[in-house]
């Protein structure tokens, strides 16, 4: 073993950032190991970044003002009562998003404009709160609890892909058997809130997505390869993230 | 509203959040960042044809938020009117950057960041842009950014380990 290589701070930040190619990330990774001072830098280092993000993270989830959605979604800007965040059915979300023919769902600004006269008996999984959803009953128990390795073949949520995203959390993969949706939460301290929400292709009216269970939808793989962080957790990552309480 | 007005502004709601809060590392002022995320909106809106589908919005939309700010937003901003040094801040625990960092303290110590240090931790730190990204975004080279991380970094450092009685107060919000 040569002489131990000296570090400049900027190169360690990089190293926390992520930003090193692939042979300087793994000369830092083994000196860490045999360097207890580097180590202790490049932790310092790991601490500012993540209190950084944290301090800003809450602001995703404060309510949004209406003047800023009602400037992006052209909505007339006719004083709407308040409500209370209501559940959306995932007919409505299938509605919605094959409506907007975006293969992904977004935001809560539609809400008022759709749903009269339809049924809201569906799955209660996901609630829109104003600039956001989030994952609520079944799909919220399932992203929390439920591990890719030990689940049953037959369960309503299935789990894909656990990852830690570019910005420090986890998030998770996951296909609705009943309703042929797929998506990708990611954890937000408080819940998970979904990133991404898709409808699988559908063959006549039977759900595919059973039978492609290992497959990502397109927009969920695309959302999944602009967070990820490295690469997936395997099993028991998985269960150690699950059993940290998805807090990193 | 075509279909492609309509999908462009469903993205465009979908991006709000982060809008906001990258309009906050900005602005540090609620309501700054809002008029900052609004003015960004409407602009992204008159020039939807120069967005090219397919590319990323946020990053588009940053850069657009970016140039509102020097040239409108930040000469006409509330913050510095309520600015009150002496008296904010007391409720700001002294917290050694080891242990836990409370979040006001953090905000508090990037709010005293000059703008170019301020926004280079947005992009990169809190929106978790790529280097290349962010340099993209303000239009400068890569090394730029890095360096702006670098010096950020430092103070920021510097500022959370101070002990209480060198510490400046905070501004409120």
């Amino acid at each position: 073993m040569g002489r131990a290589m000296t570090y400049s701070d900027e190169m360690l930040m990089a190293y926390v950032d992520r930003e090193l190619d692939a042979a300087t990330t793994s000369s830092i990774d083994a000196a860490v190991a045999r360097d207890p001072g580097l180590a202790a830098r490049v932790e310092r280092q790991r601490k500012l970044a993540q209190a950084v993000h944290a301090a800003y993270e809450p602001i995703l989830e404060e309510p949004m003002p209406k003047r800023l959605l009602d400037a992006a979604s052209g909505a007339a800007p006719a004083a709407a009562p308040a409500r209370a965040p209501r559940r959306w059915s995932w007919f409505e979300w299938s509605a919605m998003v094959a409506s907007l023919a975006l293969g992904v769902a977004i935001g809560a600004v539609f809400i008022g404009e759709r749903g009269r006269g339809t049924p809201d008996g569906g799955a209660d999984d996901i609630i829109a709160n104003q600039s956001q959803l989030l994952a609520q009953g079944a799909l919220a128990r399932a992203l929390s609890d439920q591990l890719a390795s030990t689940q049953k073949p037959d369960a309503p949520v299935r789990i894909g892909v656990t990852f830690v995203s570019k910005v420090g959390g986890y998030c998770r993969t996951f296909a609705l058997e009943r309703s042929s949706a797929a998506g990708l939460a990611c954890s937000s301290g408080t819940g998970w809130r979904i990133e991404v929400l898709a409808q699988a292709e559908r063959s006549g009216k039977a759900p595919e997505y059973r039978a492609a269970a290992g497959a990502l939808a397109p927009a969920v793989q695309r959302a999944m390869e602009e967070r990820i962080q490295g690469s997936s957790l395997d099993a028991a990552a998985e269960r150690a993230a699950q059993q940290s309480g998805w807090r990193r | 509203m075509t279909l492609e007005e309509q999908q462009f502004r469903a993205e465009l709601v979908s991006l709000l959040p982060r809008l906001r809060r990258f309009g906050r590392a900005i602005t540090r002022h609620r309501e700054d960042a809002d008029d900052l995320v609004q003015i960004a909106v409407e602009r992204a809106l008159l020039r939807r044809e120069q967005w090219q589908p397919g590319t990323q919005m946020l990053s588009w939309m940053f850069k657009i938020m970016n140039n509102a700010w020097i040239d409108e937003v930040r000469s006409r901003t509330r913050r510095d009117k309520i600015f009150a040094p002496e008296e904010a801040g007391e409720h700001v625990g002294v917290t050694p950057i080891d242990d836990h960092l409370d979040a006001l303290a953090v905000r508090g110590a990037i709010d005293r960041l000059n703008d170019e240090q301020r926004i280079a931790v947005g992009l990169v730190l809190i929106e978790g842009l790529p280097y290349k990204e962010a340099a993209e975004v303000l239009g400068v080279p890569i090394g730029t950014v890095t360096s702006r991380l670098a010096r950020a970094r430092e103070q920021l450092e510097a500022m959370l380990s101070e002990p209480a009685s060198g510490r400046r107060a905070w501004a409120v919000r």
